[in-house]
């Protein structure tokens, strides 16, 4: 007993990497002996500091803290009942669904909140009905049961999103929990708000590309050809989230007047992947822009090589047979390989003789495979 | 035109290479990015004479030498970097040396270490190598030591030959810096001799102690815009190599976009002209320490 009280002493040092520690600690005994002392500390709201350490230690206990907890959502302190939602949520331990759901109807708003918070984590099914009733309480505990019902998802979930669409107050949260939920079903109920000339327009892109992205189901590039002012406006935007779901909706569309920002974003670890996409769906189109851009500073230029080269360019690699980056040089060495120009030959016979290994067993191999070609015709 | 990823390679095999990767080097890569990985790699299917990543992916674990493991590695890392990269934090640096100078001359020791980790192509450790000349604070019988470390041998290489083109620099129309440090040759700007010495560079993984062999009593590391790419347990192990090999009262510099607050025991942070400098809290090894020994020095964690 005296050692727990020793380490539970030391939840209290002001260094958070002793907490962390000392909580680490903690697990290695039965969490009867320490549990009671942690929750007499939580409803001890006059001091701060053991307050915060009875806190913390009940988030990073998980499991353990899960009985404790249930009880603590009927504390008289409704601070207390908040922390403990809170925590039950991040613990996402469906044990906890059975006194959540009852706590929607708390009498203090917070509460109610941060159950229907934790409801969502959890992201039990069974939560759904109950939270639907809250829609229309008050605005701050209808955007959190929008937003749990949107973390839950399922069919259920989607029809009562579905209702909400129509109520005007609502549409913000609600596109923003269809995006979690939505399947490519659902796409079609939100392409009116696409249309319309409306604040609304950017949400529900976002919406149907988080949507499509997810369950790899785009949509035909026809869908967005008259969109292509918007999406472009949008690559101004301020909105980060917006920016971006229009530059995937413009990497979909194979439209050339996203070429420029396809280039920009090949050095955007996030949008790599998609402006790939883009770029080689621009097909022979692309050629000329990707061969500009290629001799321009800061491009990408081993993933420009690369797409002219599944482009099948092979000829317009050769003039990059110098340039600065080994791994364009290997690039150009594998493309020209089946060029029959003695120019071909000529500069694989230089990059035969390259600094860099790989760029020499690039040059190589194109060498051997032409004499075989060679020999055969 | 679409392109097929399934196609290029199927979702198992991206995640067999995937996971080798983040196993190997800590690196992970978020999301399915297929063709990101197809386009920086597929030469490597071609050159091997290899059909699918699947085989790909068996020949590098049966390769005992662990060269075409590191290959890959190389490949798929960004290496992106440029002289003078983030100059309020060399401005830092450069207004350190002299307080290191001190504490080299307080031991009698007239030698400055200096490590550039995930160093690329050499830009950085140069650049530290030209503030530290700039100084003009370690003339004469001065041993500086500078090491670059990367797991990308070909990067190495360009290093180690120390010329560069435009690429290597973010001048926007201001070629004072060029001029000053480096020669022109054709489209190749050659970095002065004068600044070539005192810098060398090794091949080694970031993780691995064995990259830090006699790598020791460290003034200054420089690790940046590497951990942006790591897993958690991959930071924590290289935290615990940097942490070995900085001296005492040595400064650790990482990226402007990189935090190690409420990441670990073994620094903290200070701030420097708005710019954060990481130090050693001061305990002998960091395995095995008692965090009581830790939180004395290690307060100003909690205000973050
Ligand atoms: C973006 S560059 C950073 C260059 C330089 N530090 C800078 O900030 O400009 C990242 C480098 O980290 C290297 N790298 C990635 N994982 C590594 C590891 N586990 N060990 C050593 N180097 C690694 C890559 O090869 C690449 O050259």
């Amino acid at each position: 007993m005296q050692e727990i009280q020793e380490i539970l002493n030391k939840l209290k040092d002001n260094n958070w990497w002793v907490r962390k520690n000392t909580i680490e600690n903690l697990l290695a005994y039965p969490e009867d002996s320490y549990l009671s002392i942690l929750e007499e500390w939580l409803r001890n709201g006059d001091d701060a500091l053991l307050r915060n350490a009875a806190m913390e230690a009940f988030s990073t206990l998980g499991e353990k803290a899960v009985r404790s907890l249930i009880l603590l959502l009927k504390d008289e302190d409704p601070d207390v009942r908040i922390f403990a939602a809170n925590v039950l949520g991040d613990i996402g331990n469906a044990e906890a669904l059975s006194s959540l759901i009852p706590a929607l109807a708390d009498p203090d708003v917070n509460v109610k909140i941060a159950s229907a918070e934790a409801l969502g984590k959890i992201g039990s099914e069974k939560a759904v009905t109950a939270l639907a009733k809250l829609i229309g309480d008050t605005t701050w505990v209808t955007m959190a049961a929008i937003e749990a019902i949107g973390e839950i998802g399922g069919d259920n979930a989607l029809s009562v999103l579905h209702k909400c669409l129509e109520k005007e107050e609502y549409h913000g949260m609600t596109f923003a929990a269809i995006e979690k939920a939505g399947t490519h079903h659902f796409i079609r109920h939100l392409t009116p708000f696409v249309d319309k000339e409306t604040g609304l327009r950017e949400l529900a892109l976002k919406a149907i590309v988080a949507i499509a992205d997810r369950e790899g189901t785009k949509p035909m590039p026809s869908y967005f050809t008259s969109l292509i002012p918007l999406l472009i406006d949008l690559q101004h935007s301020a909105r980060p989230e917006f920016k971006k779901a229009a530059f995937i909706a413009l990497c979909w569309s194979e439209d050339m007047r996203g070429f420029q920002y396809f280039i920009e974003a090949l050095n955007d670890e996030e949008l790599q992947e998609y402006a790939i996409n883009g770029l080689f769906s621009l097909g022979k189109r692309a050629v000329p822009g990707i061969i500009d851009a290629l001799k321009k500073e800061g491009a990408n230029r081993v993933i420009l090589a690369k797409v002219l080269s599944m482009l099948g360019e092979n000829s317009a690699l050769l003039r990059f047979a110098g340039d600065d980056d080994a791994e364009v040089r290997t690039e150009v060495a594998l493309a020209i390989g089946n060029l029959k120009t003695p120019k071909a030959t000529e500069i694989l016979l230089l990059l035969e003789q390259d600094a860099i290994d790989e760029v020499r067993a690039a040059a190589q191999l194109s060498l051997r495979n032409k004499k075989d070609t060679g020999k055969l015709a | 035109m679409t392109l097929s990823k399934k196609d290029l390679m199927s979702e198992e095999e991206f995640t067999l290479l995937k996971e080798l990767i983040n196993k190997e080097f800590g690196i992970q890569l978020k999301g399915d990015k297929r063709l990101t990985f197809h386009t920086k790699v597929s030469h490597r299917l071609n050159i091997l004479g290899l059909k699918s990543y699947r085989d790909y992916y068996e020949f590098i674990i049966s390769d005992s030498s662990r060269e075409e493991l590191f290959t890959l590695a190389s490949h798929i890392t960004n290496n992106e970097t440029y002289f003078f990269r983030e100059k309020m934090q060399l401005e830092v640096f450069s207004n350190l040396l002299k307080g290191i100078k001190k504490e080299r001359l307080k031991k009698n020791q007239h030698i400055l270490k200096i490590l550039s980790l995930a160093c690329s192509s050499g830009e950085e450790a140069y650049t530290l190598n030209i503030l530290v000349q700039e100084s003009g604070l370690f003339m004469w019988d001065w041993d500086i030591r500078i090491i670059g470390i990367d797991i990308d041998k070909n990067a190495l290489k360009k290093a180690k030959g120390a010329s560069y083109t435009k690429n290597s620099f973010r001048l926007n129309g201001n070629i004072d810096i060029v001029n000053k440090y480096f020669t022109a040759e054709g489209d190749r700007y050659n970095l002065r001799k004068i600044f070539t010495k005192n810098v060398a560079f090794r091949h080694g993984n970031l993780l691995d102690i064995n990259s830090f062999t006699d790598i020791n009593d460290i003034d200054v590391v420089f690790c940046r815009n590497v951990l942006i790419y790591m897993n958690d347990s991959a930071i924590s192990r290289i935290i615990k190599n940097l942490y070995n090999s900085l001296t005492d009262s040595g400064y650790l510099f990482i990226g402007s976009a990189e935090s190690l607050i409420q990441r670990t025991g073994l620094f903290s942070p200070e701030y420097n002209n708005g710019i954060i400098v990481y130090r050693k809290n001061q305990h002998r090894h960091c395995e095995g320490q008692s965090p009581e020994a830790i939180s004395r020095r290690d307060s100003s964690l909690r205000s973050e």
